[in-house]
């Protein structure tokens, strides 16, 4: 103790290291939840301090814990420390501290840690008779760690204790030192009289030490001793495992009754080892016991042997392709193709039969030896193997077969002759191209041409520049046949590149009537249509044929609709509306319209809305547009227009008018009838106003006295839409009417030769026919326009309201809408009023239809 | 040689009798309804430390017709019920046995399988007493704590012939279109990988508190150093905020070694270098991440990714769209889609599971080395044949750390 006292005062003395005060706060440190607690403070220091001024650190530390001042934590700490900077100056101390049932873990944890000290493996030893038994365990643990062959003799002496789990460490500490003499101690260590699950753990944990004894010294002997006598299949395992690994021949016969057992563990045991362990004699000894197992195990083993890697194996496993079982047969197959050689390749390739042609083929696939290519292209010469060889050796994509897989082109076999193409198609590149065509053209037979082409296509499908390959192929254009000659404009439209188009209006301009409806298809499959907009056109306006110019304006239309430059677009639909006469073209040129959101596409889509074949599918398109519109708070003039004439349209469809309406109360929320009061001269008289939306921003509101009269208006006012609403005034009789429509109401003063002001608030109103008997023989005529002019069956549900009721078809759509005060029901928020009575169009058709003005 | 001896009957009586409890009612799953395995026929497993994650891996193997889940442990009785509430939930039935001292689960003969999710510092006690008791293991990540924990699993694992994995489905999930893009030959050779799993852990200081009732605290710190109760020192949550058992240095890795078992795993899976570790760790400086450096030239940087940097570019998840696993980049066995599927056909065939303990187990040790880096604060050189390091004592001694009590592997 004298020199601990002894370095306490020389730290005093010599003015401290660096940074006394972390020192100083070390000592009194108990608890923290910060992060620059002392401690972190010391750890800094530490990493700091060069490795040649440590050991005043390690002073520091031995003071710490000498310390009487100093707290329990900062001890703890300090020992912690010491497990990295200590050194033999710090052993006697933490061998003082070894009983110490607060310090005894973190003093071990020091001498643990100093494993080139004779001193440290002394203190350990010393404190093993001394400490009580929970720091024993810890003791033996860290002599065990420290793999002192000395520490054999003191261990054995603790391991006869009374206590069982004194015993159980001592016997795994052993088991760690190893060596003959822990083997001697560990097999004499009697069992203590404890209740049977502590009996037993000791027993586990001496076969477990002798398995690490046995496996260190790699005593055979041992090992199958432990394997025939251990309690538990898993100790046997693994002593038979660490047998496979001791003596393999030894192993083997033992590893074949297992593989063989019906228990399953010690079998898993060696299964698992086949990953790992052991050499040629256990893959020999395992693959010989496949014939004894069930379909089941052999394809599992089969799996694992393959796995392995060892090709010991597979002679045995190549019996096994003849099995009449499938899984069995299809395990070997890949066993074998994973162990194999070029001679294996070759077998295989003759295995490849109708029912297991794609697993021999996805086995040889995955083969990796060296040898396997040439013997598939050997086995190009066999016309009994040559088709499933040309097969793989495409998959493997072997540039070595190309010229025999060329040769077997003109084979009389046709199933030889499909599968070199194919391989051909697999392996050939950008550069074969050339080759290739002059194959395909020097065939007659027209069947076997195609096939050529087929692999021309593959290839160049292939390509990243594809302009090389219409460069390539289609020189041949002139010398080939027709079919050669279709198959080069399909290429050409596939490439797109504007080096093709030659070819295209070659084929134009041929008398040959098969070419020229291709080239007319070709040019409408364009895949870079930009060049082909203008030939399109041309065949369009002025081919003779008149199918011909058909496919040729809706290929125009395709392909103007996939322009991504809106003037483009808008030029080639335009131009195509004008000779588009048929309901079919004109719904594509609808079609290529709607993507675009833009106002310039409005007329063109309009001009449909009068055509009755197509005007569903405008109105649609128009619709999608102002939507669009809306939400971009970007309305174009004219559409108010759009949507009352779509609004108005009698063939117009339920859900469209409704999103016509819906679309308008959000372009036109003004648009539609006021009411309220007038003070004229002093006298108040009811008065109403049809607000009616003009485009552009411009207004027209008519004064009225009431609605649903033909009379005379008081004023019309007219106006713009400004900052605070929609400004509106009429002069007429020196008198001067001003209003203001806003959010709050539409009010106004009257000035001149009459004055007075005015009032009113949008109002909703209702049809007036609601709930009268409908007209004689609207159903019958409503149930026939359902039913495409034909007659419906009567059980057919009909509205009973009067034609022109546009709100709900049956009773419980429509209900919600009617009940009072409840505007929209649940189907969403309040709708705007009614515009109807500000719609001329609307108004026309009302009209039409024999209705009252006003109303719908 | 006379080894004193004891009967297997004897031995199973002794451990299994007690423990194993019959169904008071045969199910029609029991029975093998509904396309699933009888129940003779499906793999029996217990689950290890049930906590948040270990409850909800349980359910994944719970969901596969080839587990019967039977058991659940945990040192936490709100944990230990939650576990099995939820394994009877899914039987219907009340049969799950509940431990706290995970070696009574252990000793049940019936137990084919254990999945293990405790906090990091008892993942190699638990792998290894697995193992020894002739389980197949698979552990959440990180696999260890220290860096020798881990050569002790793999060899528990291979001496005891079980099938032995560590965890980690983002290994797959996150980088394995990536590493398979990285590996497609089409961006030419893989320079370095970049990702960033997130700090070190520190040591924890926090005052003691009374024990609560809910927990075994002595069980709780198993081989770690003694502690005063925190409830903050192991609690679950997430994070290094000082307020789970993850921010401490005793109990964890930090997240260098919590999302290092993902990301570093990934990492080293595309760079194809899972089977062995840096021979250089630099730590952060002059604004350079800390850096790992392989004997291959190649690197792994801790910052942003998780990306390869190849000499055609920078290859990420989106760099291909049809990706094929390109051939010797390993991957799921039997088709699998999961780690668990994987882990549960490898139980079966007795092949090697893709997070098999010595990938997982180098994983851990690049996290670990990091670790170290940053906390010694200089260059270590790093011999990954003899798993020490090379001219550093100091460094050395951090390899390892002694374990507290009857703890020892």
């Amino acid at each position: 103790m004298k020199n601990y006292v002894a370095i306490v005062m020389a730290c005093a003395v010599l003015g401290q290291v660096a940074g006394a005060d972390v020192w100083d706060d070390l000592a009194t440190f108990t608890s923290s939840t910060e992060r620059s607690s002392p401690p972190v403070a010391v750890n800094d220091l530490i990493v700091n301090t060069p490795a040649g001024e440590m050991g005043a650190i390690e002073d520091r530390l031995i003071a710490m814990i000498s310390s009487t001042h100093s707290t329990l934590e900062a001890k703890r700490f300090s020992c912690r420390m010491l497990q990295r900077v200590g050194t033999e100056k710090s052993v006697p101390l933490l061998g003082s501290l070894l009983c110490d049932e607060a310090l005894s873990h973190y003093a071990r944890l020091t001498l643990e840690r100093l494993t080139d000290s004779d001193a440290a493996s002394k203190a350990l030893t010393e404190a093993l008779d001394k400490a009580p038994d929970p720091l024993k365990i810890g003791i033996m643990g860290s002599l065990a760690a420290r793999g002192d062959a000395k520490a054999v003799k003191p261990i054995a002496r603790t391991a006869r204790s009374d206590n069982p789990a004194v015993t159980t460490a001592a016997l795994h500490a052993l088991g760690k030192l190893g060596g003959k003499r822990a083997r001697k101690a560990i097999l004499k260590t009697p069992v203590p009289a404890a209740p049977l699950a502590a009996r037993t753990a000791i027993q586990a944990a001496r076969y477990d030490a002798m398995l690490m004894v046995a496996d260190a010294i790699q005593d055979a002997e041992l090992l199958e001793e432990i394997y025939i006598t251990a309690p538990t299949a898993a100790h046997s395992g693994a002593a038979l495992r660490g047998l496979i690994l001791v003596d393999e021949s030894r192993a083997a016969p033992l590893v074949a009754e297992l593989v063989k057992d019906e228990a399953s563990y010690p079998r898993d045991v060696v299964l698992t080892s086949l990953a790992h362990d052991g050499g040629a004699t256990l893959t020999e000894a395992v693959a010989g016991c496949l014939s004894e197992l069930p379909a089941g195990r052999q394809c599992v083993l089969m799996a694992l042997l393959a796995k392995r890697g060892d090709p010991a194996a597979l002679t045995t496993i190549e019996t096994f392709v003849e099995s009449k079982m499938a899984t069995v047969r299809d395990a070997a197959i890949r066993a074998m193709a994973a162990l194999g050689d070029g001679a294996t390749a070759a077998l295989l390739v003759s295995q490849a039969t109708d029912d297991q042609r794609e697993v021999v083929l996805d086995a040889l696939v995955r083969m990796t030896h060296p040898d396997v290519n040439t013997q598939l292209i050997a086995a190009l010469d066999d016309k009994t193997t040559a088709a499933a060889a040309c097969a793989v050796l495409g998959r493997r994509a072997v540039k070595e077969a190309m010229p025999t897989l060329k040769g077997l082109t003109a084979s009389a076999d046709g199933q030889i002759q499909r599968a070199a193409w194919e391989a051909l198609g697999r392996i050939a590149s950008v550069d074969d191209l050339d080759t290739l065509m002059q194959l395909t053209l020097s065939i007659e037979d027209e069947k076997a041409a195609r096939m050529g082409y087929g692999c021309v296509r593959t290839v160049s499908a292939s390509a990243s520049d594809k302009n090389a390959c219409i460069e390539d192929v289609g020189k041949y254009y002139d010398a080939a046949n027709e079919v050669g000659k279709l198959f080069i404009l399909d290429l050409a439209a596939a490439g797109g590149a504007a080096e093709g188009l030659v070819y295209a209006r070659s084929a134009l301009a041929s008398d040959n009537k098969v070419l020229h409806d291709k080239a007319v298809k070709a040019l409408a499959a364009w895949s870079q249509p930009q060049h082909v907009y203008g030939d399109l056109l041309k065949v369009a306006r002025s081919d003779t044929d008149t199918k011909s110019r058909l496919l040729a304006l809706r290929g125009y239309i395709s392909q103007g609709g996939k322009e991504r430059k809106q003037a483009t677009c808008l030029d080639i639909l335009t131009k195509a509306q004008a000779l588009a006469t048929r309901p079919e073209e004109k719904r594509l040129i609808i079609a290529a319209a709607n993507p675009w959101q833009e106002a310039a596409f409005v007329p063109l889509v309009r001009a449909y809305v009068a055509d009755p074949a197509v005007a569903a599918e405008a109105r649609l398109s128009l619709l999608n547009k102002v939507e669009h519109f809306t939400k971009q708070h970007n309305v174009p003039a004219g559409i108010i227009q759009t949507l009352n004439t779509i609004v108005a349209d009698p063939a117009s469809d339920l859900p469209q008018v409704e999103r016509a309406m819906q679309l308008l109360d959000e372009v036109a929320p003004f648009a539609g009838d006021w009411q309220g009061e007038l003070t004229l001269d002093g006298k108040q008289q009811p008065v109403v106003a049809q607000v009616i939306d003009l485009g552009n921003g411009a207004y027209q509101a008519n004064l009225l006295p009431e609605f649903d009269k033909r009379v005379a208006p008081l004023a019309v006012l007219t106006g713009t839409t400004g900052a605070k609403g929609i400004a509106l005034v009429a002069t007429a009789d020196e008198t001067r009417w001003e209003g203001t429509v806003a959010t709050n109401g539409f009010s106004g003063t009257v000035s001149g030769k009459r004055t007075g002001t005015f009032r009113l608030s949008k109002v909703e109103r209702l049809s007036p026919e609601l709930g009268k008997a409908s007209t004689r023989g609207c159903r019958r005529a409503l149930r026939r326009h359902e039913h495409g002019g034909m007659a419906a069956p009567e059980r057919s549900p009909l509205p009973v309201e009067a034609p022109g009721w546009r709100h709900g078809r049956y009773p419980e759509e429509r209900q919600p809408l009617f009940k009072a005060g409840v505007r929209g029901g649940s189907r969403g928020p309040p709708r705007v009023p009614d515009a109807s009575a500000a719609c001329p169009a609307r108004t026309e058709a009302r009209q039409q239809r024999g209705l009252p003005a006003g109303h719908v | 040689m006379n080894i004193p001896n004891q009967s297997r009957r004897t031995f199973i009586k002794s451990v299994g009798a007690a423990a194993v409890a019959l169904p008071n009612i045969i199910t029609s799953n029991a029975l093998g309804a509904n396309g699933v395995p009888p129940a003779s026929e499906r793999i029996v497993m217990a689950g290890l430390g049930m906590g948040n994650r270990g409850t909800g891996v349980l359910g994944a193997f719970l969901n596969s017709p080839d587990i019967q889940v039977v058991a659940v442990n945990d040192v936490q009785k709100s944990h230990l019920t939650g576990a099995a509430n939820r394994v009877n939930g899914k039987y219907r039935n009340q049969d799950c046995a509940t431990y706290e001292d995970y070696r009574e689960i252990l000793a049940r003969d019936d137990i084919d399988m254990v999945f293990c999710a405790p906090p990091d510092h008892w993942h190699a006690q638990m792998m290894v007493d697995a193992c020894k008791a002739g389980k197949d293991v698979m552990c959440e990540k990180p696999l260890t704590l220290t860096i020798a924990e881990g050569r002790k699993i793999v060899d528990a694992a291979r001496r005891y012939g079980r099938i032995a994995a560590g965890g980690s489905q983002r290994v797959l999930e996150d980088f394995g279109r990536a590493a398979c893009a990285a590996n497609s030959g089409r961006f030419g050779k893989i320079l370095s990988a970049n990702a960033s799993p997130g700090g070190p852990p520190r040591p924890c200081y926090l005052p003691g508190q009374p024990v609560s009732d809910d927990i075994n605290w002595d069980l709780w710190l198993g081989p770690a150093p003694w502690a005063p109760y925190h409830p903050y020192r192991c609690s679950r949550a997430y994070g290094l905020n000082g307020k789970g058992f993850r921010t401490w240095e005793d109990y964890s890795g930090g997240m260098m070694t919590d999302w290092g078992g993902h990301k570093f795993g990934g990492a080293l899976h595309g760079l194809r270098l899972d089977h062995t570790g840096p021979s250089e760790i630099i730590p952060p400086k002059d604004g350079e991440p800390l850096t790992y450096v392989f004997a291959t030239g190649q690197t792994l940087k801790v910052q942003g990714g998780p990306n390869y940097v190849c000499e055609g570019g920078d290859v990420n998840k989106n760099s291909m769209r049809d990706l094929k696993v390109p051939p010797g980049l390993r991957w799921y066995s039997g088709g699998a889609n999961s780690l668990v599927g994987d882990f549960i056909h490898c139980v079966k065939t007795r092949e090697a599971p893709f997070r098999d303990v010595e990938w997982s187990h180098r994983t851990a040790t690049v996290c670990h080395l990091g670790n170290i880096a940053l906390k010694l604060k200089r260059t270590l050189k790093w011999d990954p044949v003899n798993e020490d390091f090379i001219g550093d004592s100091e460094a050395s001694r951090l390899v390892d750390r002694p374990r507290r009590g009857p703890w020892q592997i």
